[in-house]
């Protein structure tokens, strides 16, 4: 398991390095210019523009700086954002906004779309399927932006009808907050509510029909009858059998929505005001800043690299058959 | 001291900000007074208590501090360091000048030959570490941003010139470029010498200046010494806490000499999408909102009970303009025809009158309709004439092909518009221009472009026919019109040249009285309505400014301050909870 994970790992390596030079060479030469604001404003002078050019090192060939930047990269320096600011650790802020966000709502996604794909397969074609199976198609239809807005609608009907402030609609927290540790906390979870919900109800939805599709092949396949046959109880059917195996596939899909999930939540970032991951990669394309959109190149990278890898992991816990040695 | 008609001031960076600003459509026009006016602003105190907080909603974040570098000049970050950093003046929504609490009295010209101003700082102001402001602080704004490489001063190589340059970064060089002579006359005191007559001298130390006691010992300290805290304060209010990408907390100086500001605090949200503001105040997660004008954010707002909101047409005007390098546009008839032919009428009605019933035509290059210097130049191309605009083309020489279309020697009336996209408003005017002029023989070719190309970019390329942007017009009325209109500009994109308008701006320039002054502008504008370099269309709203009312004295000021020009006089109403 270790040398098969090693190896996993040896051979994502050129895969970063050739994306982040490919990345780059398109940023670099797509055209967008990053001081072309700059240029425009009468009373700068051409030492203010050639000192800007040379600190966001826009005078050197783009080789030579994808050199410069892949050496400091790997001892972790990421270099400076246009304006100035060291990415490494907008980086890690905006990370840490996005994991926030999402992991708390993918786990929930998870078990969600586990229990209800699993049970729309036991009890298939009962009022809980057709209703699952109606709801999933609402949500797995309804775009993003949409589903948000309304929830932030609903959140403030609901805050101004009881005239508390239970949903928040914008940002992590309510700045400046104080009345000690457990206030603090139970603002942070107002404010991750409602981006949440629109998160778990949009994975939920495509997950659960994953999972049920899956849990319906897995409970009509041979063995299954066989060890209801031998007279195995239908829980220990369902469960040890059953939805292990009906789990593989699920774990694929997850697996790879969460590690594209991470990458940004772009519009439930936006809507709800976060400054994630997606924020980032957005106001880096418009800055045509080549270090921010390298940067998040590299974790969205590792995040698919990674999730990719748990999830191989994972088949073979789910499925002995699968492991490597 | 406040003379009446003088145009509004702040430094050429507040000029520079808010045409960039609204070339690329962003919202990098506004600045914040902080309250440090010497003379009492429209709004008063009357019925608001001291103490208590508000929200408002940021759309940037920034990057450091130190607004003069071309690195943080954002407006948003002015509107904070307004609050925070001296500047010596203030402008304000009538487009009058005064001087802040900073200075102790007007900037003075003291000599017309050599032009001379001195300028006297407050003996009672006073960094919050209590180390007065003083010439010092004046002078390292000077060195820093005259363009010069002073004794001791960073450099680097200018790989066009092989000359070494400052290495010190300064947003705008305007005006301290022209400097001579610089001195610190007494502690209090400074005076500098140009090499000319320099009118717009009120700009010069207009924006927040960085103290000069903390970072001119640091290492690389005007570019990068204020890049996590602006250290200290000079202002009404002080950085209370800053939590990176999420928000700003102000809160009062106590060192402050000035009025003392009602509230407690002011905290600046970074919320990035403008779509969410309404929503937010809504929900009373910010009490004051001041987003880009759309009609759908009206509507949510007027719509929010406990809300006020205001939207006035400030300086920022759309135009058409045309690429004097394309050789049938350099033809004065093609121009005439088109500006026949389109109906600007119609696009106000169709495209502003949804915003405010106050919108109308602008026909003037050089004052906005708000100005009282304002005359409507442009009348001639007032209504929409399609029999003079085909009458142009065929004194030209231009005849009807059978498509419709105008053509001469085989060259069809032809033209690409572009306009940077998303953008509904100008996109909706294309079509409106588009329609317009095919009925007088004109083909207009739509050719909008996004990402990462700018309104800069494109123009600087010359890489169109028709162009739809916008500029802000400020109070330095002389350097905008040089700057849109000089043959040598960099941002006279269309590549117009008329010795005759560059003389008459050039002239402007050096005439101190503003009456005398404003009359030469409206001459050179005169000589540009004969040109046509381009079309006005019309003026924008700046900003939706939206606020709970429980709150008193919140106000818009359309020039390039913005909302927080005023924020000391903000506050609860004596009756709000």
């Amino acid at each position: 398991m270790l040398a098969f994970t090693l190896r996993r790992l040896a051979v994502s390596i050129p895969v970063v390095i050739a994306s982040s030079f490919i990345v780059f060479v398109l940023v670099a030469t797509a055209g967008g210019d990053p001081l072309a604001d700059l240029r425009l404003r009468p009373g700068i002078s051409e030492g203010t523009i050639e000192l800007r050019r040379k600190q966001l090192h826009l005078d050197e060939p783009v080789l030579q700086r994808y050199g410069n930047w892949a050496t400091a990269a790997i001892t972790g320096d990421l270099g400076k954002a246009n304006g100035g600011e060291e990415v490494r650790p907008l980086l890690v802020r905006r990370l840490g906004v996005t994991l926030r966000l999402v992991v708390f709502a993918t786990i929930i996604a998870v078990i969600l779309a586990v229990f209800i794909g699993s049970m729309g397969a036991v009890k298939q074609y009962s009022k809980f399927d057709y209703t699952a199976t109606f709801f999933a198609f609402v949500f797995f239809s309804m775009p993003v932006f949409w589903l948000a807005a309304i929830l932030r609608d609903v959140g403030i009907r609901i805050n101004t009808r009881i005239d508390r402030h239970i949903f928040f609609v914008v940002g992590e927290q309510t700045p400046g907050l104080g009345g000690g540790f457990l206030n603090v906390q139970a603002d942070r979870l107002g404010h991750l509510i409602l981006p949440s919900v629109t998160l778990i109800l949009i994975s939920m939805a495509s997950w659960s029909r994953f999972q049920r599709g899956s849990m319906l092949e897995v409970l009509n396949a041979d063995y299954i009858r066989t060890a209801r046959a031998k007279g195995v109880s239908a829980r220990r059917v369902l469960f040890r059998h059953a939805l292990r195996n009906a789990l593989i596939p699920v774990v694929t899909i997850v697996a790879i929505d969460f590690a594209t999930i991470l990458g940004g939540a772009v519009i439930t970032e936006t809507v709800f005001g976060w400054t994630g991951m997606g924020r980032l990669l957005v106001d880096g394309l418009k800055a045509s800043d080549v270090n921010v959109i390298q940067a998040w190149l590299l974790v969205a990278a590792v995040l698919v690299i990674s999730f990719n890898l748990a999830a191989d992991l994972l088949y073979g816990y789910l499925d002995p058959r699968t492991r490597t040695t | 001291m406040v003379r009446g008609r003088r145009r509004t001031a702040l430094t050429g960076i507040l000029l520079a900000l808010s045409m960039v600003a609204a070339a690329c459509g962003s919202s990098d026009d506004g600045t914040a007074g902080g309250g440090s006016e010497t003379t009492a602003a429209k709004s008063t105190d009357s019925g608001v208590k001291k103490g208590g907080s508000i929200a408002y909603a940021a759309e940037q974040e920034p990057t450091g501090f130190n607004n003069l570098t071309s690195k943080d000049n954002l407006a948003e970050l002015r509107h904070i360091m307004r609050n925070i950093w001296p500047a010596a003046y203030l402008a304000r929504p009538d487009f009058s000048v005064v001087p802040t609490a900073l200075l102790d009295g007007e900037a003075k010209v003291t000599s017309q030959s050599p032009f001379t101003v001195e300028w006297k700082i407050n003996k009672d102001a006073i960094w919050s570490d209590d180390v007065p402001v003083s010439a010092d602080d004046f002078e390292w704004v000077y060195l820093s941003c005259n363009g010069k490489v002073d004794p001791g001063e960073p450099t680097v190589k200018n790989d066009k010139t092989g000359a070494a340059e400052t290495g010190l970064d300064c947003a705008s060089t305007a005006g301290y470029d022209k400097v001579t002579k610089f001195e610190k006359v007494d502690e209090k005191t400074v005076r500098m010498t140009f090499d000319e007559p320099y009118v717009e001298y009120e700009g010069l130390f207009g924006d927040p200046m960085p103290p000069s006691h903390i970072g001119r010992p640091l290492p690389d300290g005007w570019n990068t010494g204020f890049d996590k805290d602006p250290m200290v304060s000079a202002g009404p209010y002080k950085l209370k806490e800053y939590v990176k990408g999420d928000h700003f907390t102000l809160e009062r100086n106590e060192k402050w000499w000035g009025e003392k500001p009602n509230l407690d605090t002011i905290v600046f949200r970074e919320i990035p999408d403008p779509a969410t503001h309404p929503d937010a105040l809504r929900n009373d997660e910010v009490q004051v909102i001041y987003p880009q004008p759309q009609t759908d954010l009206l509507t949510q707002v007027s719509e929010i009970p406990g809300v006020e909101h205001e939207l006035n047409f400030g300086p920022t005007w759309e135009h058409l303009d045309f690429n004097f390098k394309n050789p049938l546009l350099a033809m004065l008839e093609v121009r005439q025809a088109i500006a026949y032919g389109v109906d600007r009428d119609r696009y106000v009605n169709t495209l502003m009158k949804p915003f405010s019933d106050k919108a109308k035509r602008l026909d003037s290059r050089v004052f906005m309709s708000n100005q009282p210097e304002y005359v409507a130049h442009g009348k001639e191309y007032a209504v929409r004439a399609p029999e003079k605009a085909t009458a142009a083309l065929e004194k030209a020489g231009f005849t009807k092909g059978a498509d419709g279309i105008y053509a001469k020697g085989g060259k069809r009336l032809s033209f690409r518009l572009r306009v940077k996209s998303p953008n509904p408003l100008r996109e909706q005017m294309e079509q409106l221009i588009q329609a317009d002029l095919k009925g007088v023989g004109i083909e207009i070719k739509i050719a909008n472009f996004g990402d990462p190309d700018t309104i800069g970019s494109i123009g600087a390329a010359g890489d169109f026919d028709l162009f739809i942007f916008a500029w802000v017009g400020t109070p330095f009325e002389v350097s905008a019109a040089q700057q849109t209109f000089d043959t040598a500009s960099d941002s006279n994109f269309g590549k117009y040249s008329n010795p005759e308008v560059d003389a008459a701006i050039k002239k402007a320039s050096t005439i101190l009285n503003e009456g005398d002054r404003a009359d030469q502008l409206n001459k050179a504008d005169v000589l540009m309505w004969e040109d046509l370099p381009n079309l006005p269309l019309f003026q924008k709203p700046v900003g939706l400014l939206a606020y709970k009312s429980t709150y008193a004295n919140i106000s818009d000021n359309t020039t390039s301050e913005g909302l927080f020009w005023n924020s000391s006089k903000w506050g609860l109403k004596a009756a709000a909870q």
